[in-house]
């Protein structure tokens, strides 16, 4: 298993090599001059060169890209040209809030997704199981930014039940800025009032981002049960007299999670790798947002640093997932 | 006796009548399916009809007019420029069928044959294709987009190319894992034995086979990629000629006005990219369940 563990890691080498290598290559055939964009239209020509010269956009694009990976190496990922911040340093300061929303929407997709799922396998053909199925139809349908729209419409603006923008109340906690507000108000702060408005915050952001892989869930769910519930190790074990609880819990959700981990995990790194459109609608400041307003300004370090970290998320969650394999299946042996 | 003559089968009822038509048949009794095909003609049909459907000019309207709410004259309703929001909708059919058939025929083109060379040669030209494709799919998919839009320009054409790209390696490596589990099969075992050359047996032997994944997945796409152009467009990289009109964009105009008593001009827009998608991920299913009677609903 370490084995596998440690041939898997090195393969990221290769594939962040790759992905880097087509960042760079990409970025830079961006239509623009990042340095121009960055002094206005006015700029001299003396000024832009010595931009030009201080973010290295006078080398060759292979000495650009031998310096910026010299650079990773030694923990440097570069300066916005937008901001003159470190990427890093704004990374690490946006990404609590894609890391709270990505939990908070599987939180909703896993805890709703599983249990419909295996009702509606345990009642198939039933109109329970129709309803189920065109929901989950519907909800793999329904793009995003609309689903946001509809929410924030119906519980924002029309019942004013939930706020529709941001993390916190700013009038409220106008010092509190941005972390792991879900964390932080209750052991930092010590603040429940706190910890219920940024829930309060999450929730429709989060049902927007969940409402995809809920549904996808819900279907693998359905479909995996329904062939465990087929096997003949359940029969044997209904027909020992053990108790449905036992049966549903230890033989058949047990052998009909290796499918439901595969989506969980794929659409965790999807989410994990920014949610632009439910960012926008929501005015969630985090990771998502930051690489398209990124993309629009022709921040080159930033999309080529914050794509990189992204696809490292991306690979390394696949990689998590198929580790788990082993513990949920033991017939699974990686060699 | 005579009971055993009469369980025995009418030698019609064993009648084998070969893949597809016994797929076309299942695809016919299966409701969900049918749901699906009516929705999908029904949008190719307003899309190719829209200047007979769409009952006035989607670009034309005055300022007076602004945000009439549904009326006989306006059954949708009006938007911010006095336009009405079923003509509108009825030509960004146009648009989104566009995007969606160019964007996964290409991305298709390209796959397949990427596809077919990375798992019929195998190998070390396998393992690098596959490398490539791995670093493809690592990269977050609608910043992919996005920024391949920005490179390119706002448009349609852009937004069908930007999609493709990122549908070449998901085709690619599907057809490549069914080829790779078909090349081991008897029959083509076979037809390798009796001396059929490595072209014959792709095109012949393997090819028919291993592309009824790829067309499931292709109707699937149809749907992602009605999606991904509206999110595009509600981003702000649709048209920007306001006389072809796209669904997203309808939306992120619209967007601004939920406040102000005019949700209706979002909603519809909405609907219509619903039912669409929806139609197409109906059909998708149910060509999966019929092209593999294995499955089960």
């Amino acid at each position: 298993m370490l084995k596998y563990i440690a041939r898997r890691l090195l393969m990221l080498i290769p594939i962040l090599l790759g992905v880097s290598l087509v960042l760079i290559g990409f970025v830079h055939l961006l239509p623009g001059d990042p340095c121009a964009s960055m002094l206005g239209e006015h700029a001299t020509v003396e000024k832009l060169a010595t931009c030009r010269h201080s973010y290295g956009l006078d080398l060759p694009i292979w000495q650009q890209y031998v310096d910026y990976m010299g650079g990773l190496l030694h923990g440097d990922m570069g300066v916005s040209t937008s901001t003159r911040l470190p990427v890093l340093d704004q990374f690490v300061a946006r990404f609590p809030a894609t890391v709270e929303l990505t939990f908070a929407a599987m939180l909703f997709a896993v805890g709703a997704g599983i249990p419909l799922g295996i009702a509606a396998a345990k009642r198939a053909g039933s109109a329970f199981d129709t309803a189920a199925t065109i929901l989950s139809l519907l909800g793999i349908s329904i793009p995003i930014f609309f689903l946001g729209l509809l929410l924030a419409y119906l519980f924002g603006v029309w019942l004013h039940w939930l706020p529709t923008a941001g993390r916190i109340d700013l009038h409220l906690y106008p010092d509190v800025g941005g972390g792991f507000l879900l964390f932080n108000s209750l052991v930092i702060y010590h603040d429940p009032a706190m910890f219920i408005d940024v829930v309060k915050h999450l929730i429709l952001p989060a049902l927007a981002l969940g409402t995809i892989p809920l549904a996808y869930i819900v279907r693998i769910t359905r479909s995996s049960v329904l062939e465990v519930l087929n096997e003949d190790y359940v029969r044997t074990a209904r027909a020992k007299g053990l108790q449905q609880r036992r049966i549903d819990n230890r033989h058949v959700l047990r052998n009909a999670l290796v499918p439901i981990v595969t989506v969980i995990g794929l659409q965790t790194g999807l989410l994990m790798g920014g949610a632009v459109l439910t960012e926008t609608i929501f005015s969630w400041g985090g990771v998502g947002s930051w690489l398209f307003q990124a993309v629009v300004n022709n921040d080159f370090r930033v999309i080529e640093s914050g794509t990189l970290i992204l696809a490292t998320i991306f690979v390394l969650v696949n990689l998590v997932v198929d580790v788990s394999y082993a513990f949920l299946n033991p017939r699974i042996r990686y060699s | 006796m005579a009971a055993v003559t009469a369980a025995t089968p009418a030698p019609a009822a064993t009648r084998h009548r070969g893949l597809w038509a016994d797929a076309a048949s299942r695809l016919v009794h299966n409701g969900p399916a049918m749901v699906g095909l009516v929705l999908v003609v029904g949008f190719i049909a307003v899309a190719l009809f829209a200047p007979i459907l769409a009952p006035y000019n989607p670009d034309a309207g005055t300022i007076i007019n602004r945000f009439k709410p549904p009326s006989p004259e306006h059954l949708l309703g009006t938007d911010l420029q006095g336009r009405d929001i079923l003509s509108r909708i009825i030509w960004g059919a146009r648009s989104s069928l566009w995007v969606a058939v160019l964007s996964v025929s290409a991305g298709l083109a390209v796959g397949l044959v990427y596809g077919a060379i990375a798992g019929y040669l195998g190998g070390l030209v396998d393992f690098w294709m596959m490398r490539v494709v791995d670093v493809m799919l690592s990269l977050p998919g609608l910043l992919l987009t996005i920024t391949i839009v920005v490179f390119l320009g706002p448009g349609l054409n852009t937004i069908a190319f930007a999609i493709a790209v990122e549908n070449i390696p998901i085709f690619a490596r599907l057809l490549r894992g069914s080829i790779l589990g078909l090349k081991e099969t008897d029959y083509v075992m076979a037809s390798r034995s009796v001396g059929a050359r490595g072209q014959r047996i792709l095109l012949i032997h393997i090819m028919p086979n291993a592309i009824t994944p790829v067309i499931v997945a292709a109707t699937l796409a149809l749907a992602t990629a009605i999606v991904d152009a509206a999110g595009l467009g509600f981003l702000g990289f649709g048209p920007q000629d306001p006389a072809t009109p796209e669904w997203g964009t309808m939306l992120t105009d619209t967007y601004r006005y939920l406040t102000s008593g005019a949700a209706f001009t979002a909603f519809f827009p909405g609907v219509a990219i619903v039912l669409s998608v929806l139609g197409f991920n109906l059909l998708g299913d149910g060509l999966r369940e019929s092209l593999d009677p294995r499955l089960k609903r």
